[in-house]
């Protein structure tokens, strides 16, 4: 038993976490996980227009963080949050549950924030 | 002294003064034609701090002058904010002071330009997010909190693009004008719904009027997005302008069309996309005219429909 759950393990510990392989994938996790998250409090906030307002702002943080700039992304994601937020009813924004509200907003922040600490983070130990 | 010069000194005067001085020394860390991307900038440290400083520190004193509390230092923990909106008053000078310090503290100018957009996204969002908090007496306006959240952020994010795009392309010695009719336009408006809200605009026109002086005399040779040296002092007095554009619709707003409201807003990035499609066939001076035309038109419109000279105030 144990030799078969040892052998099930192997491919895992053979995998090499720092390659740059490997990094991409955990960045796309980190931003899928947040996308999900976003998506679930967006919903239990607003409904489908939280939905809809949680797929802007994803479009929205990559049109902030890509690098070089794309100002074409920049143009969509910001017609299509404007649109979001204009058009959708969200006339429970204030009486719906503050808990999924700032959540939300802590979610819809979160990739920008980070991305400044790692930054800074890079800094101080040298790897700018 | 009467009003209009009390105004003229505490909100013109004292801002426009200490933006004279700090963007000077702003203007002057320019390290000319020779410097490069990916090499770090040295020896401007003091300079961009004190630039920074003196910047937000008129923003600052101007408030305090305005309250009676500026030669009181122990009366200065009584400050306190009637709205939210009051707040801006610390988080502009203090956004101007982080981005000098950022500034310092990524040496090489790809790494700043990298991380500033970032900084940017954050404040605008912020400042707007802290301004229309206003839960409890704004609660039958909460339909208008969410497009304004939104549509300020997008607009402080698009207007980044449109003055970064000017300055990038030889324009820094005037993109400053562009922020000061933005903040004129948001002033008009702002002085006929809420008084003290307008007044804090005029500070902001103040200091713009102050950075804008320096910026026509001396230009940046910007190569990157955030290269130009005033863009520390000029990107939050946009972030200012479209705060108190935002706010001022929640109080007694002047009925202005939705596309009026809309110019103004985005006042610096039509500037800008026109001058990126159009302007740049021609020379300076041509795309300096246009871009003063566009602005002129959109004050005009606002004056013209919403006639102040006519209002109580």
């Amino acid at each position: 038993m144990a030799r078969h759950l040892k052998n099930l393990i192997r491919p895992l510990t053979q995998i090499r976490w720092n390659s740059s392989a490997m990094r991409v994938v955990q960045k796309q996790l980190f931003y899928l996980t947040l996308a999900v998250l976003l998506g679930c409090f967006g919903w239990l906030a607003m409904e489908l227009p939280g939905l809809v307002l949680a797929f802007w702002v994803v479009v929205l943080w990559f049109a902030v963080l890509q690098r070089p700039q794309r100002v074409e992304m920049s143009l969509i994601a910001g017609l299509g949050l404007i649109g979001a937020a204009a058009f959708l009813p969200q006339n429970h924004w204030f009486e719906s549950n503050r808990f999924y509200v700032s959540g939300f907003l802590a979610v819809a922040g979160t990739p920008v924030v980070v991305a400044i600490i790692r930054r800074f983070v890079g800094l101080f130990s040298g790897d700018q | 002294m009467s009003f209009i010069v009390q105004i003229g000194l505490e909100r013109i005067l004292l801002p426009g003064l200490c933006s004279l001085v700090g963007c000077f020394l702003l203007a002057t860390a320019d390290q000319g034609e020779e410097w490069y991307d990916d090499e770090p900038v040295r020896g401007v440290g003091t300079r961009l701090f004190f630039g920074a400083f003196l910047c937000g520190l008129g923003l600052l004193c101007s408030d305090l002058w305005q309250r009676g509390l500026l030669h009181k230092p122990a009366e200065w923990s009584t400050w306190k904010a009637a709205y939210q909106w009051q707040w801006m008053i610390w988080i502009i000078p203090a956004s101007m002071l982080g981005m000098s310090i950022v500034r310092i503290l990524f040496a090489i100018p790809i790494h700043y330009a990298a991380i500033a957009s970032g900084i940017t996204a954050s404040v605008a969002s912020g400042v707007l997010l802290i301004c229309l908090n206003e839960t409890l007496i704004w609660q039958d306006q909460s339909a208008i909190v969410l497009p304004w959240f939104a549509a300020g952020t997008v607009a402080i994010l698009w207007n980044t693009m449109g003055l970064n795009s000017i300055a990038k392309a030889a324009g820094s010695r005037w993109v400053t004008l562009v922020v000061l009719a933005q903040l004129g336009c948001v002033a008009a408006i702002a002085l006929q719904t809420y008084a003290s809200l307008g007044e804090w605009t005029l500070a902001g026109v103040g200091a713009a009027l102050g950075a804008s002086m320096v910026g026509l005399l001396r230009g940046s040779s910007a190569k990157l997005d955030f290269g130009w040296q005033l863009s520390i002092v000029v990107l939050p007095l946009g972030i200012m302008a479209a705060g108190c554009l935002a706010v001022s619709h929640f109080f007694e707003p002047v009925p202005l069309p939705l596309w009026v409201t809309g110019c103004v807003l985005f006042l610096p990035a039509i500037v800008g996309a026109t001058d990126f499609v159009i302007g740049r066939l021609w020379g300076p001076w041509v795309r300096a005219i246009l871009a003063a035309l566009i602005c002129a038109l959109v004050l005009f419109a606002i004056l013209t429909i919403s006639k102040p000279w006519q209002s109580e105030w």
